[in-house]
């Protein structure tokens, strides 16, 4: 028992050396992001207007249901998302929206800094989905 | 009965099924594009391809292949397999792979069938179709770049709706649908091509990327305009009605629809819709809580004592209408009726005193199997065109011999072999005497067991075929050959449609088609009908429920005459909307001023402007009930969407008014049907539980005639005027109801007066130019449509709209003297 | 020249401020350890568990304490409805408070001169030389079960309960063992004065002349079994892991203190790091032999503390929590018979020797 007791306490003093810390220090430090991490979405555009053409395969598919899509027709009789609407709160970042989509309209990015003071803010509507950048918010 | 064995199991069918239809019935699978249940077999897409024993060497299309004695068959190999894939690779050569943005995407059988026969290449390129889509009409959106040439639409346009606007056009590859010289497409609008269309080609305008079929959520009702019952399917979503889905599997009508059905039901959603109670204070409407509304109406309906009317609308559900009967039995008033009161007394004064009944004497399924079909007025197409729809049927799946009495041409004038009698306006009844006396002259007529004979054949002297034909400009011949074919026809119809608009001799043409139909044997026949069709979706119910003025009671033209002279104190309209809709404008107008109105309706209507209180009330999409149709059929109306703002339902209104007057309402539609039952005729025995998918046929299919006796009617004279006006329904429109929906208003937004080329070219008038009808009573105007349905000085104008203001100068006759002046 | 030592009766003033001195010294210094004993444990533990531990309020984190003791400071202070609302109040200072008590008879440092008016004059370092020092030790640590049980029972809340009955059975439990450690000590050093105690470890080790002067006679040589036994017993006693039944956040949620808050909660925080230190003091007192060391007398002993303190740290880090039967069974049926061994074997020792 003592043996045991020891070597538990040999563990955690090796670990006090320096040098043990596995802590990234975030702010300041970050960790290098996968290629396929999935972050926040991000619809892709094309000359004047958004890829996505409203199929509503992704609010389909999304297990959370957080994808709020209201498809209409723009002037040159095309199919177009009026709405295209996140809500992040609800998301579970499982990319089936990005597998479902069948003009690959939709992307996820790195950025991962999603915290926001209010409510209303973690609904992304389709403007902000247009701008959104890799690697922010 | 046929012997065969598909895919090893052992089969019995009818000799005249095809190896698909026999499939299908033993529950074996074999995919299909171009098949539909109610079309003939066609052929065209290949893929319910089937190996047949006896048939080695080839594959066989088993929907057109008719089964034989000892057919063995096998409905999957590794070669069917590999011929269908191929079959889908060709179609998807020139398909369009545009399932994203096509609405058809989630029901679409060529998607479906890709994706079980896993089609993810494609052996053979060629070009993709980039031909035009049909941007113009407003209702059917036509993308021939997405169609695999199935022919369905252009088999249901003629086969079941008889219009024919699409056919095949060019050779080989160019092959495409079009309408006549490649146009625009313009026609009844009847969406018909739309529900068969397998695939995204033919889709409903107003659903245009409005949702995905999964999103929606289905629920069989019936559909809120004609008497013809048809079920509809909504398709709703957040808490909208956002299309009408197609299913022949319940109902009457086998999956067909008229435009209104189809496209009509946006007014549902409308936001023009009353969602607060609205109550006159200082000589303004006001909104208010139901509470106070309610009790205004209390209020007012106890200080005019039993001095009330009560007008109610014929599209209440029949729990409704029973609440209302309550209701007036609590005012202690019998002053009670529906619809205008005149135009339905063909049924209940007309048919009573002749056949004992008060309703059609069988149902319209049976019309297809009939030899000779009468129609009176051309308008019945108009009225009920989904019955219609049967009639065609008849005509072209059993050869039946259609005569067509009629003032105007129209639909059923243009269907195959059809005989029209036209005859000068407002003649109906001199025919129908005149088809009677042929069939006594030449002893055709059934005559064992006939009261009041002799004093009928006495009254038919005057109506001889050739008087007949002097007066009314019909060939002799004609109306013999239509007496001859009535009666010797071994099934028959008689049809006859009523209405706010054909209030004229409503009861006299009741009477002379009883006659007839007794004449001819057809009352009661096993097989044969007299069908008399309510205009709304309830007329048949509110007939049944007894919504008529008592003994003692007034009518709704005395009440309105009593209401003028200030005898009746208080008016309670539900559903209706006499002041745009009811004849004689005059009459109406001043019975709303003096007493104590309330209106319970969808919309602020012309009616409801002059209320003292108008309670919102909703469509038949939100409610639940039952609607009995115009051949007796009782259905179930089920709630699809819950009404907006504090709407509430004519039930619960009615409910809280029964409550205000201390009489205990029953809690439910399904309890107020219980209760119904027992005290109105015919439904005694019924309880919700028998009104399945196809409803309810209360008094069974054929309803046999109480009373057999001939009553003689004198029928009219032909107006002497040079230019007439026939007022009438317009097939796009069915009351006022349908000028709030955007599908019949797409395609008729406006009132319009018709004529026929002849006059438009002597008037020289053109499409669109404005008209003014002048005559004794008044003026109405309205831009011109030109058209070749009308005979010479034969004007035409539908009662739909309040802008026409046609009651005006309509106040009940068949026929109106004008006088045109060009604008 | 023998120094005059301060006395009341001879120089009132000077004793007093003296004294006064020694008092606010001791308090401060005190706590300051604790605060600093807070960022310690957090900063050593994370470590241990190769994290950081604070970073991001001052150099290193260091100002973490002080920050935390504001944001505790400005909490809201709620007493539940149904609590026994002067108990729920004392609680926390009962625990408190002994644990500083305790503090006043340790000597931290050997004995400081000075000249005043021409005479030299030497103070203790030591707020006061109790002549039953040692009781008065474990009368203070029996005192402090009390803020924990009254904690407990005031909240009104089963966990708070549960907590509070632990702890009570756990202090009784291991105090005896404590105490029953001690006594071995006191037999040798035949006094109960801790500065008497502090002196006897100054003497060659075992009485062996011939040993290198700088190699004293540390209890720790002498009792290596009472050291353990007052080392175990004395976690147990100030509720650390692995024995910190009575808080057992995961089964407890927090158990007597779950509903303290604010300022309130902060006590029970600064009493539990007091007693550590106060513990501390005692066993580097008793077996380490005091101020006795190769530095200043206040390094050395401030030297001991801390070693003692890492230690328990250390501990915490790496041993789970005991299950209560296991802890009965440690305390009754192992520490106990061993301590009156321990008390056995020294008395007959002591006799041998003499």
């Amino acid at each position: 028992m003592f043996k045991e007791l020891a070597k538990g306490l040999s563990i955690t003093l090796k670990h006090l050396l320096p040098g043990n810390t596995t802590t990234v220090q975030y702010p300041k430090e970050r960790l290098e992001i996968a290629p396929r991490f999935r972050g926040l979405h991000r619809l892709v555009p094309t000359q004047d207007r958004e890829k996505c053409v409203a199929c509503y395969l992704c609010p389909t598919v999304c297990p959370a249901k957080c994808i709020t899509v209201e498809s209409a027709e723009n002037e040159k009789g095309e199919k177009y998302p009026r709405v295209y609407e996140i809500d992040l709160l609800r998301c579970i970042f499982c990319g089936y929206c990005v597998e479902a989509c069948p003009v690959e309209a939709i992307e996820m990015t790195s950025a991962y800094e999603l915290a926001n003071f209010k409510r209303e803010d973690f609904a992304f509507d389709k403007e902000r989905l247009l701008k959104s950048q890799e690697g922010a918010a | 009965m046929v012997n065969l064995t598909i895919d090893g199991k052992q089969i019995t069918v009818s000799k005249t099924a095809t190896i698909y239809e026999a499939a299908k019935e033993a529950g074996i699978y074999i995919p299909v594009l171009c098949y539909a249940k109610k079309l003939l077999p066609y052929g065209a897409c290949r893929v319910c391809l089937v190996e047949v024993e006896q048939m080695k060497g080839r594959l066989i299309p088993s929907c057109t292949t008719p089964v034989t004695e000892g057919m063995v068959v096998t409905t999957m190999s590794d070669e069917i397999h590999k011929v269908r894939k191929t079959v889908l690779e060709f179609l998807l050569v020139n398909h369009v792979v545009e399932c994203p943005i096509c609405d058809k995407a989630g029901e679409c059988d060529l998607q479906d069938l890709t994706y079980e026969y896993e089609v993810v290449t494609n052996r053979f390129k060629g070009e993709k179709f980039d031909l035009p889509t049909d941007e113009v009409n407003p209702l059917i959106e036509r993308n021939m770049n997405r169609c695999v040439l199935c022919g369905k639409c252009v088999r249901v346009c003629d086969e079941i709706v008889g219009y024919g606007s699409y056919s095949f056009i060019n050779r080989g590859f160019e092959t495409k649908i079009a309408t006549a010289f490649d146009r625009g497409l313009n026609c009844e609008f009847c969406g018909q091509c739309i529900s068969m269309c397998p695939v995204g080609a033919l889709l409903p305008r107003p659903f245009k990327f409005k949702a995905r079929p999964w999103q929606l959520k289905e629920v069989d009702t019936v559909c809120g305009y004609c008497g013809n019952g048809c079920t509809i399917t909504l398709g709703t979503k957040d808490n909208e009605v956002q299309t009408i889905r197609f299913n022949d599997k319940t109902g009457v009508n086998d999956g067909n629809l008229c435009i209104r059905g189809r496209f009509g039901y946006s007014y549902v959603n409308s936001d023009q819709k009353l969602t607060k109670p609205l109550v006159r204070r200082d000589g303004q409407l006001v909104e208010t809580s139901w509470e106070e509304a309610i009790q205004a109406v209390a209020d007012g309906f106890k200080a005019a004592g039993d001095n009330v009317g009560i007008v109610s609308g014929a599209r209440l559900t029949n729990e409704e209408l029973f609440l209302v009967k309550n209701l007036s039995k609590a005012l202690g008033t019998e002053n009670l009726d529906h619809s205008g009161g005149e135009c339905y007394k063909g049924i209940t004064e007309g048919l009573k005193a002749t056949l004992g009944i008060q309703a059609s004497t069988a149902t319209f399924p049976q019309v297809e199997n009939c030899d000779a079909i009468l129609s009176i007025r051309s308008d019945f197409y108009e009225t009920h065109p989904v019955f219609g729809m049967v009639v065609n049927q008849a005509i072209r799946r059993n050869d039946a011999k259609l005569t067509v009495v009629a003032d105007k041409l129209g639909k059923f004038t243009k269907l195959p072999n059809a005989r029209t009698l036209l005859h000068k306006p407002g003649l109906e009844l001199n025919i129908i005497n005149g088809i009677c006396s042929v069939l006594l002259e030449e002893g055709l007529a059934k005559t064992d067991g006939l009261v009041g004979l002799d004093k009928l054949k006495k009254s038919l002297k005057k109506y001889s075929a050739d008087a007949v034909a002097t007066a009314t400009g019909v060939a002799a011949d004609a109306i013999k050959q239509a007496a001859r074919e009535l009666a010797a026809a071994e099934n028959a119809a008689i049809l006859l449609a009523y209405g706010l608009p054909y209030t004229a001799y409503s009861k006299e043409l009741g009477i002379a088609a009883a006659n007839l139909s007794l004449l001819t044997g057809i009352a009661g026949r096993q097989g044969s009908g007299l069908y008399l069709c309510g205009e709304k979706a309830n007329s048949q119910g509110a007939i049944d429920l007894g919504i008529l003025p008592g003994k003692k009671g007034l009518g709704v033209q005395q009440m309105f005459a009593a209401a003028g002279k200030g005898e009746l104190k208080a008016l309670y309209v539900v559903g209706e909307d006499p002041l745009v809709s009811y004849p004689d404008y005059a009459l109406v107008d001043q019975a709303l001023e003096a007493p104590f109105l309330v209106v319970q309706d969808l919309f602020m209507t012309a009616t409801a402007e002059k209320a003292d209180v108008v309670l919102p009330a909703t469509s038949f999409a939100e409610k639940n009930g039952t609607y009995t149709n115009a051949e007796r059929r009782i259905q179930q109306v089920r709630q699809g969407i819950k009404s907006k703002g504090e709407a509430k339902t004519d039930f619960e209104i009615l409910q809280l008014l029964l409550q205000a007057f201390g009489t205990a309402a029953p809690a439910t539609p399904a309890e107020a049907f219980a209760q119904l039952a027992v005290v109105t005729p015919g439904y005694e025995k019924v309880s919700l539980d028998m009104v399945g998918p196809q409803g309810y046929v209360w008094g069974g299919e054929i309803l046999q005639p109480e009373t057999r006796k001939l009553v003689s009617v004198v029928a009219g004279k032909a107006l002497d005027s040079k230019y007439q006006l026939l007022v009438g329904s317009a097939l796009y429109h069915s009351g006022t109801v349908s000028t709030h929906a955007k599908g019949p208003s797409a395609v008729v937004s406006e009132p319009y007066i018709e004529l026929g080329r002849e006059d438009a070219a002597e008037l020289s008038l053109a499409e669109g130019d404005m008209l003014k009808l002048r005559t004794a009573g008044g003026d109405i105007k309205a831009k011109v449509k030109v058209d070749r349905r009308l005979p010479k000085g034969v004007f035409f104008a539908p009662y739909h709209f309040a802008a026409l203001e046609l009651n005006k100068i309509y106040t009940g006759q068949p026929v109106i003297a004008v006088e045109p002046v060009k604008l | 020249m023998t120094p005059e030592v301060l006395t009341l009766s001879n120089t009132p003033l000077l004793y007093t401020a003296a004294m006064l001195v020694k008092v606010v010294v001791a308090f401060v210094v005190t706590l300051l350890i604790v605060a600093y004993a807070t960022w310690a444990e957090r900063k050593i533990i994370g470590r241990m568990q190769t994290r950081c531990g604070p970073t991001m309020t001052g150099y290193k984190g260091l100002l973490q304490p002080i920050a935390d003791g504001l944001k505790l400071f400005f909490k809201e202070d709620i007493i539940p409805a149904q609590a026994h609302w002067f108990a729920f109040i004392i609680a926390p200072m009962m625990i408190l408070a002994p644990a500083f008590i305790s503090i006043s008879v340790i000597p931290f440092g050997s004995d400081y001169q000075f000249t005043y008016d021409g005479i030299l004059y030497s103070v203790p370092l030591q707020v006061t030389d109790l002549n039953i020092g040692v009781l008065f030790i474990m009368a203070m640590a029996g005192l402090g079960v009390y803020g924990i049980v009254l904690g407990g029972l005031a909240s009104n809340n089963k966990y708070s309960l549960i907590g509070g009955i632990r702890s009570t059975a756990q202090m009784v439990s291991y105090e005896l063992a404590a105490g029953l450690s001690i006594i071995a000590i006191f037999m040798l050093s035949e006094t109960l004065s801790l500065r008497g105690i502090v002196s006897a470890q100054q003497l060659p080790l075992w009485g062996l002349e011939f040993l290198p002067s700088w190699v004293h006679n540390w209890y720790i040589f002498t009792q290596p079994l009472a050291f353990g036994l007052f080392f175990i017993s004395s976690i147990a006693e100030i509720n650390r892991t692995p024995f910190d039944l009575p808080e057992a956040e995961t089964e407890l949620v927090s158990g007597f203190c779950t509903e303290y808050s604010s300022m309130k909660y902060a006590l029970f925080f600064m009493g539990e790091y007091a007693n550590m230190i106060t513990i501390s003091a005692i066993g580097a007192t008793l077996f380490l032999g005091g101020w006795d060391g190769p530095f200043f007398s206040w390094m050395n002993f401030l030297f001991k503390v801390f070693a003692f303190m890492f230690v328990f740290i250390w501990i915490r880090a790496t041993f789970p929590r005991l299950r209560y039967d296991q802890l009965m069974f440690l305390g009754w049926k192992i520490m106990l018979p061993l301590a009156l061994a321990n008390v056995v074997l020294t008395g007959f020792a002591v006799l041998l020797w003499q």
